[in-house]
């Protein structure tokens, strides 16, 4: 294989070179640099997954280590995208680390690039799924610190940050859940089946669903808002982890850390 | 100002909680079966026709005035946490018992009023509202209105032809195709989990590889999933789904509304 692992410090170097640039010149506000450069760190990975895929000979998406570099491509996207239209100055340090943190991983355990996944897991829907939801917590995270601060220091001018951080959120983790109803469509012939994870995932869409129709019916209701929004957090901390500590977690679906 | 009617939907609301659960406590379980087509198609007719004609006359009834408020929205919502924790949290799935039908005709009642007031304003219509909206109706409609024509199949495959598999209550269901197994292929990795489950089946002589993840769709709305393998052979499950073309569709307008949000956010279009 002449295109393979062993040329990939190189090429996540590049990128997470590109993306720390790209990050900075985010938080000193120089928007369109920083546009260019994410997009390089982008454009570099592509060529990494596609070289990857053109030397295979299938789409690389069979290993751990291959399903890694699809999180870190997609944040990296998802950093950009979010940037580009709601230009949040923290957005890109934020995928930047995280898609770092998975590229490191492949760099520091080679090990895990051969390890294939388990059947279940093997699907075009694995990736989005994850990566998605992983970047719609980190939306609605900061939405939760920023409702606390309006609540705490009783200061509306945040609002509107709120606001959009929680439609992006909320945006993005209804994808979230739509690509894994469609996948556990093509696994099981089932879109929903209540497992303790789904369960949370939707009490939480239902809260934050709540939180913005009380925000478009009640505008004064800035107080009632805010709560809702950390409350809807809370709810997804539950969804996220909480559920793993649960008796009914045994036979989810969705324990695969587990030997089971 | 409440007017002196507006508590009696509140009232008639309570009454029908109570009933439902009376009624599941007595009998048991709605019984979905009784509604296969044409009687779905029938009762989800006359219960769009009842809607209509309700929400015409919305200034003279005080319940359709009820389904129309804020508040309905937020006992949408909580109803739907509510169920969605309770299903998720018992070891039993309930999704047909008689409140969670109950609860789930009241949200889809209230999404159905709420589009036919909302999906347009003076400047036209509302289409994130409307892409959104009518997404999770189509949703949630085709669900609960195709439940009754939905069909979950198993069948243990060994090398003999068979068309015969069993329904969730247990009784024979012929299929439309003669199945038999030609060969099941087992991979482990080097620690002994599974790497790869592929049954390879005979589907009225064809050869097909069924996988997890991987199913065979036989024709339309009709797939064959491979569940799990023993020395006899391998057990498949045949989904039938014949309202999938509806749920599909309101998929693929959530997601749309979904990216709609992303690009413009939660605010009222109008502004």
């Amino acid at each position: 294989m002449i295109v393979g692992w062993n040329i990939f410090p190189w090429f996540a170097a590049a990128t997470a070179v590109s993306a720390v640039v790209a990050s900075l010149l985010a938080l000193r506000n120089r928007r369109m640099e920083a546009l260019v450069a994410a997009s390089l760190a982008v454009a570099v990975l592509v060529t990494f997954v596609a070289l990857m895929w053109v030397s295979l000979e299938r789409p690389p998406m069979r290993t751990m280590g291959e399903t890694r570099l699809w999180y870190s491509l997609f944040l990296l996207v998802a950093g950009v995208a979010t940037y580009a239209r709601w230009r949040f100055r923290w957005v890109l340090s934020f995928s930047t680390l995280l898609a770092t943190v998975f590229m490191v991983l492949n760099v520091l355990r080679p090990e895990l690039h051969d390890k294939s996944l388990m059947p279940a897991l093997q699907s075009a829907w694995f990736v989005p799924h994850v990566s998605i939801y992983i970047f719609s917590y980190a939306l609605l995270g900061v939405a939760a610190l920023t409702a606390v601060y309006v609540l705490v220091k009783r200061d509306v001018k945040p609002l509107p940050a709120v606001e959009n951080l929680l439609g992006g959120g909320v945006a993005l983790f209804t994808v979230g859940m739509l690509t894994g109803a469609l996948w556990a469509k093509q696994a099981w012939g089932e879109y929903w089946s209540w497992d303790a994870k789904e369960a949370w995932a939707a009490a939480t869409w239902f809260i934050y669903l709540g939180a913005i129709h009380l925000r478009l019916m009640r505008p004064r209701a800035v107080r009632a808002f805010c709560a809702m929004v950390i409350v809807g957090f809370l709810a997804l901390q539950m969804c996220w982890y909480g559920v793993n500590y649960l008796p009914s977690a045994a036979k989810s679906v969705h324990s695969y850390n587990r030997n089971n | 100002m409440k007017s002196n009617g507006e508590y009696v939907p509140r009232i008639v609301l309570a009454v029908a909680v109570a009933a439902l659960f009376g009624v599941q406590w007595a009998f048991g379980d709605f019984p979905m079966w009784l509604f296969a087509a044409p009687m779905n198609l029938l009762v989800g007719a006359l219960w769009l026709v009842v809607l209509w004609e309700g929400y015409r006359r919305r200034e003279r009834s005080a319940i359709v005035r009820y389904m129309l408020s804020a508040e309905a929205t937020y006992t949408s919502l909580a109803v739907a946490a509510v169920a969605a924790l309770v299903l998720g949290l018992q070891s039993v799935p309930a999704s047909a018992s008689w409140p969670a039908v109950g609860g789930y005709i009241f949200v889809l009642t209230h999404l159905t009023f709420v589009i036919l007031r909302g999906w347009r304003n003076k400047s036209g219509v509302r289409l994130r509202f409307v892409v959104l909206h009518g997404g999770i109706w189509l949703a949630m409609a085709s669900m609960l209105f195709g439940a009754p024509d939905k069909q979950i199949l198993r069948m243990e495959l060994g090398s003999e032809p068979c068309r015969m598999a069993l329904d969730e209550r247990g009784d024979s269901r012929l299929l439309d195709y003669e199945l038999s197994l030609a060969a099941f292929d087992v991979q482990h990795y080097e620690d002994g989990s599974p790497q790869r489950f592929c049954a390879t089946v005979r589907v009225d002589g064809e050869e097909v590889d069924i996988e997890v993840n991987s199913p065979y769709s036989p024709s339309y709305g009709e797939d064959i999933y491979l569940v799990s393998y023993d020395a006899k052979g391998c057990i498949l499950q045949i989904v039938r789904e014949p309202w999938r073309a509806v749920t599909a569709t309101g998929v693929a307008m959530l997601l749309l509304g979904a990216f709609m949000m992303f690009m413009q956010g939660f605010r009222r279009e109008e502004r």
